[in-house]
């Protein structure tokens, strides 16, 4: 039933073949481009007159990163003059997956260690004043978690 | 050695005092223009050097004498606020600067504020101690003073600051004020209003007239801003109940001649009322057809025009179409008035509103938090659609973590047109429960705890507790970790092990021990649905069983292993966890006891809540009416020990007014085991309806009340040996009673308050339906003290 | 009440004239009661207002404020000090040690980087008032660390989004870092990056314009190992690419990064910072032979927006 099925979330430019296929290379121009499109998710590699539209859609996976339902890349390529040279849609079957890199460059700096931290937030960060702290209202208090005689196994209580 | 500055170990060589204070009274003649300035002669200065001033001049030994340089230096000088008053004049080709300065402020004191303290006061100024003191300044202090009683609705406030001459060129403050009495509203008036009569006006408005029992509340005190809130109150109000064409023609306040009180009147036109005709919908939004809309409309013809109605029912079906992947959805409510008929017509108009985009999203403000811990709560990535509804889901899904104290989003543009930057800007609090409490709880006596607990362990997100439990017949230690987002994925992952020892002589003839692990593990399978496995093992041990006890109970005594795989799925769609205002909650779970040790059980609960907000009834946020409900039953496979410590019992939280697990079967005494004992059962039902309401003059300090009515029963019998026929289990014949569906009932009250020594919780509740002997416990409270 | 207990009630200072009471202040500090030093030159302050110590006090007690590690305080009476005193010989150390204060606040890339950007200004502001003070030389290598943070915060979102594939964020991030941070030590990580989005999106090209790129100018990198192993596996290598790994007549891969001063230990005294290995030389990235990249530096305030 639907109930388990997670909604894809709309990323990136919400485009559809409809708009891009209105653009013809060699007359159009950026100006068309940005009012059928909008403006580029982002632009090529060191080069401006390259402009990437990348319109995808993740969902939530259990126990994993998020899956890609939808993605699909348009690449329009324009000439010094501005108007369009070449346009090319990339789909997900385009893609060459390629596993990240788990090394990073080191960034040291100041973290906060572990003795300051586990008393709570003392010293510079906030200091003690605001005592009330968080701690829920919900009228269950202290009483709330304390199981009590007679509840001896785990879980038996609603 | 220290670390000296680098410059040099001692201090630079002392700065000689240059001393020229001579003063030469001149006639202040136009400097003539033309000719070189040799040199600068620079009289009156005794606390600012010399040079510091030559600085500031603009013209320099050398340059020429020009008016305008000159000008321009002396209107450098005063810019300074150092001095009180500078001349420039010339002597043959020297340049003479005298001054006399400003003096510095020894002390500030304020005299006769009663309704401001003084730090509030100080705040507002800009006078300083040991800064330089200038008339300017005191000028608008005293006015920024005046503003501050003027929000206290002190209006006819008077404050005379004085200046007090001091040795060395230094002078004290001291800010006289006369606060006045308090500007009340007297009397509100309606001019105008034929549908509704001034008392339903007058409880629709904010403000109200000054009444003996309101010597607590500000609502009768006279603000500018409250009356044009008041007025917005009025049209809406009206909108509600169909009158489409009302208008306020003005909301004015006049001050009585003696400046104590105001009398508020509101003049308006009505408008004749509409009715509801004919509902329509058009849908310019692509691949979403108008009819498939209609469903959403809760709106009926012929009833009266509710303007609120309308609103909301617009902002619903928008809000249901941006999360069904069409971000940029817009639905704007058309109105088309017909007079004569007194009808309206509604047309909703589903369109596509700008395309908005995030360019860059930046978290500032978080000192302790890490950057990806928040950022995986928004809903939103850069270069994604960005929408109003993202933006309120992602506010709420910050402020649900419960690590912040603010959390505020805003937006500045971006490069492009259709490009925004987000800039999530939050207010860390201390996530730290320090709780060093002590306390008497009606279940365990007198009880002390030290606990500590840490819902943000190194900014990870990471909920970690570390806490122990002493108390007359209680002790109890565990150690709990949970990951709500394991190596970044969508994986809580948690582990608790825990150790309790509990005797709890006067009502249970026994003690028990329970030392265990358990890991937990969940996942989402979408915004609202989400499942979690707990694997548990536990070792009991229940002993010094008393002798009088009955043959129930002198069973259980001896070892067990408990080792347990549940599961839950639980679909969630409260506003959020801590103090749920809105939304429900559904949970089906089951728990299978058999993968080895010597339980063998299924036990299968499904558990319900739901949250009504009343903001409609009540126009105020804080009251919410909750209805909860859970079933729980329990069934043995493969011959199992039927430990009674496994079974369901009833009491204490989940039915208040009764003891914990004072209702249900238990077993009837008689001679030689004359204990009553309680022995839970295999089924379990339970209710609870409750209001949560603000008491009126003390939710400012943090108190929160609310009635509830509890409901519920517990039976089956479930025991190691049953000895319930006289025939067959002769000698160790144990007759049981309570073991009935009839539902218990209590009915009570209650209250938390977040004191300054910690959230302190009372409940009050009395047993209105009970079998002859259940336990009740009228009185339950419980305290402790967070950080 | 203060759960963890308070200092004790610092001892006041008893009356004596400017000149004893400025030399126990000096041994104060020597002698590391810094709250006791901050005390003596504030009585000085008080009382004698019109002596010729009252501008070195001012210094001295923002020191003892900085060595106690109290930052907001000291750059206030720092901030004093300066606006009284603008032209004394000593307003560029008090410039330069009021950067520091902001300096030693910068918390790690995890957190919000407020701290970088107001120690970036006060640090310019010294290179700006005091170009050829000693204080400018270290000034500006500190600069470059805090850079080099800005761009290690990116990297990590960069990194935060690709993982949750989000390619449409994560190559913006990427490309700002090439772009606004090209004197730091992230950019051959980034150019990597950028090289698995654009494959992990199919754009080819992109990838391997990246790769080239990164190959000229790090090509004994460990990234352009990696990515000359991606580009490999599918087959997009051409002749042009250099041979990773492979020592080409320019010098070794710069240096070590020097790692800034942690919170907790006191900042080296700048005489001490002296020692550290020579800034490495900003990497030129126009070498690369493909398209040439903006030339044109990023201005300061865009580098500076978070």
């Amino acid at each position: 039933c639907n109930v388990f099925r997670p909604t894809p979330i709309p990323r990136g430019s919400l485009i559809e073949a409809d708009d891009y296929n209105q653009l013809i290379p060699g007359t159009s121009t950026r100006a068309d481009a940005v009012d059928l499109l909008g403006s580029a998710t982002t632009k090529g590699a060191f080069d401006d007159n390259t402009w990437i539209y990348i319109s995808m859609a993740t969902y939530l996976r259990p126990i994993d990163f998020p899956g890609i339902k939808k993605q699909q890349v348009v690449v329009l390529k324009f000439g010094g003059n501005g108007t369009l040279e070449s346009l090319r849609t990339l789909s997900r079957r385009d893609a060459r997956p390629v596993a990240m890199i788990s090394q990073v460059t080191p960034t040291p700096g100041t973290s906060i260690n572990i003795l300051q931290q586990i008393l709570g937030n003392v010293g510079r960060y906030n200091p003690m004043q605001n005592m009330m702290g968080g701690g829920s209202t919900s009228g269950t208090g202290m009483m709330g978690n304390n199981s009590g005689p007679g509840h001896f196994g785990s879980g038996n209580t609603l | 050695a220290g670390r000296a500055p680098a410059v040099q170990a001692d201090p630079p060589a002392a700065v000689t005092a240059e001393r020229q204070g001579r003063f030469t009274a001149s006639t202040s003649t136009p400097v003539r223009s033309g000719g070189v300035i040799e040199d600068i002669q620079v009289t009156g200065n005794t606390r600012i050097e010399t040079n510091t001033v030559l600085s500031y001049m603009v013209v320099r030994p050398g340059d020429s004498f020009s008016q305008d340089d000159l000008d321009r230096s002396l209107k450098t000088l005063y810019a300074t606020g150092l001095f009180r008053d500078v001349t420039l004049r010339r002597e043959g080709n020297i340049l003479h600067v005298r001054l006399v300065e400003n003096p510095i402020v020894n002390r500030i004191v304020f005299e006769g504020n009663h309704a401001a303290k003084d730090e509030d006061l100080r705040k507002v100024i800009s006078l300083r101690p040991r800064a330089v003191f200038s008339a300017e300044n005191t000028a608008d202090d005293r006015q920024k003073i005046l503003e501050v009683y003027a929000q206290k609705a002190r209006y006819a406030a008077v404050v005379t600051p004085q200046v007090i001459r001091l040795a060395h060129n230094r002078v004290d403050v001291v800010f006289q004020i006369n606060e006045g009495p308090q500007t009340l509203i007297r009397k509100i008036a309606f001019v105008g209003n034929k549908a509704f009569g001034e008392a339903r006006l007058s409880g629709v408005v904010s403000s109200k007239e000054t009444a003996w029992y309101r010597f607590f509340s500000s609502s009768d005190e006279y603000n500018p801003d409250r009356l044009k809130y008041d007025a917005e109150l009025l049209r809406r109000f009206y909108l509600s109940n169909g009158y489409v064409d009302f208008q306020i023609k003005n909301a004015t306040g006049e001050l009585s001649p003696d400046r104590k009180s105001f009398y508020v009147t509101f003049t308006m036109d009505e408008g004749p009322r509409y009715r509801l005709g004919k509902v329509d919908i058009r849908s310019s939004l692509r691949h979403v057809p108008a009819k498939s809309l209609r469903k959403y409309i809760e709106l009926f013809a012929h009833q009266w025009y509710d303007g609120k109605a309308v609103q909301d029912n617009a902002t619903d079906m928008e809000e249901t179409l941006q999360a069904q992947g069409h971000p940029f959805a817009m639905v704007h409510p058309e109105i088309a008035r017909n007079p004569e008929k007194g009808v309206v017509n509604l047309l909703f108009d589903v369109s596509e509103g700008p395309r908005r985009y995030i360019e860059r999203i930046d978290v500032n403000g978080n000192t302790v938090t890490q950057d990806n811990v928040i950022r995986r709560q928004l809903p939103f990535a850069e270069s994604d659609p960005y929408t109003p509804s993202y933006k309120k889901y992602a506010k709420a899904a910050l402020q649900d973590l419960g690590f912040f104290k603010s959390v505020s989003i805003d937006e500045t543009p971006g490069s492009a047109q259709d490009r925004t930057n987000v800039a999530v800007s939050v207010v860390e609090k201390p996530t730290g429960e320090f709780s060093l409490g002590g306390g008497y709880s009606t279940d365990v006596g007198v009880i002390g705890n030290i606990g500590l607990k840490q819902h943000n362990l190194l900014g990870t997100g990471v909920d970690a507790g570390l806490s122990g439990t002493m108390s007359l017949w209680e002790k109890q230690a565990d150690f709990s970790l949970t990951n709500p987002a394991f190596l970044g994925r969508n994986l809580v992952a948690g582990v608790d092990i825990f150790g309790i020892q509990n005797k709890y002589q006067t009502y249970q003839n026994y003690s028990e021990s329970r030392y265990g692990i358990t890991l937990r593990m969940g996942y989402a399978y979408n915004r609202y649905l989400s499942q979690s496995w707990n694997y548990s093992l536990i070792r009991r041990s229940v002993g010094d069983t008393w002798s009088e006890s009955s043959w129930y109970i002198l069973d259980q005594s001896g070892k067990s292993l408990l080792s347990q795989l549940s599961t839950n799925l639980v679909y969630d769609t409260r506003d959020n966890h801590m103090a749920p205002h809105s939304g429900y909650m559904v949970s089906v779970g089951g728990d299978f006891a058999g993968l080895g040790g010597d339980e063998r059980y299924v036990r299968g609960k499904i558990n319900g809540a739901y949250y009504i907000p009343l903001d409609d009834l009540t126009n105020s946020h804080e009251w919410t009416a909750s209805f909860r409900a859970g079933m729980g039953y329990m069934t043995d496979w493969g011959g199992g020990r039927h430990d009674i410590i496994d079974n369901f019992y009833l009491g204490g939280n989940n039915l208040r007014g009764f003891l914990d697990g004072g209702a249900g079967p238990r077993s009837v005494g008689y001679a030689g085991h004359s204990s009553e004992d309680l022995l839970g059962g295999r089924f379990m039902y339970n209710a609870s309806a409750q209001l949560n309401f603000p008491i009126p003059f003390l939710s400012d300090m943090g108190v929160k009340g609310r009635a509830f009515v509890d409901s519920g029963s517990v039976a089956g019998l479930r025991v190691r040996r049953n000895l319930t026929n006289p025939v067959t289990d002769a000698p160790y014949y144990t007759r049981v009673s309570g073991d009935t569906l009839r539902p218990r009932v209590s009915a009570g009250a209650g209250f938390s308050w977040k004191s300054p020594f910690g959230l302190l919780n009372i409940d009050l509740g009395v047993p209105v339906m009970r079998s002859h002997n259940d336990r009740t416990q009228l009185l339950r409270f419980g305290f402790g003290q967070q950080f | 009440c203060g759960l963890f207990g308070h200092e004790k009630a610092p001892p006041v200072p008893k009356l004596a004239s400017a000149e004893t009471l400025y030399n126990n202040g000096i041994d104060a500090l020597r002698t590391r009661r810094y709250t006791l030093a901050a005390a003596e030159f504030e009585v000085l302050q008080q009382n004698y207002p019109y002596s010729g110590y009252v501008a070195n006090a001012q210094l001295m007690e923002g020191y003892s404020y900085y060595l106690k590690g109290k930052y907001p305080e000291a750059v206030q009476q720092l901030n004093r000090f300066i606006g009284l005193h603008p032209t004394s010989a000593d307003a560029a150390y008090a410039y330069y040690l009021r950067a520091l204060c902001f300096y030693e606040q910068i918390a790690d890339v995890q957190r919000d980087q407020q701290g970088t950007v107001e120690s970036m200004d006060a640090l310019e502001e010294v290179i700006t008032r005091f170009p050829q003070s000693k204080y400018a030389r270290d000034a500006q290598l500190k600069i470059d660390l805090c850079r080099d943070h800005l761009a290690g915060k990116e990297m990590l979102v960069g990194r935060y989004y690709q993982q949750e594939r989000n390619y449409e964020a994560a190559i913006n991030r990427y490309q700002r870092v090439v772009e606004d941070f090209q004197t730091t030590n992230h950019v051959p990580e980034a150019l990597e990056r950028m090289v698995e989005v654009y494959l992990d999106l199919g754009l080819t090209d992109q990838a391997r314009k990246s790769g080239i790129v990164l190959g000229y100018n790090y090509p004994g990198s460990k990234w352009y190992r990696f990515a000359y192993s991606n580009l490999k596996r599918y087959k997009l290598l051409s002749d042009n690419f250099p041979v990773p790994g492979k020592l080409i007549t320019a010098p070794k891969a710069p240096a070590a990064t020097t790692t800034p001063p942690t919170a907790a230990g006191a900042a080296p005294a700048p005489s001490a910072l002296g020692q550290q290995p020579g800034a490495a030389q900003p990497m030129d990235i126009q070498k690369a032979p493909v398209a040439p990249v903006k030339a044109e530096p990023a201005p300061p305030d865009q580098a500076r927006v978070l």
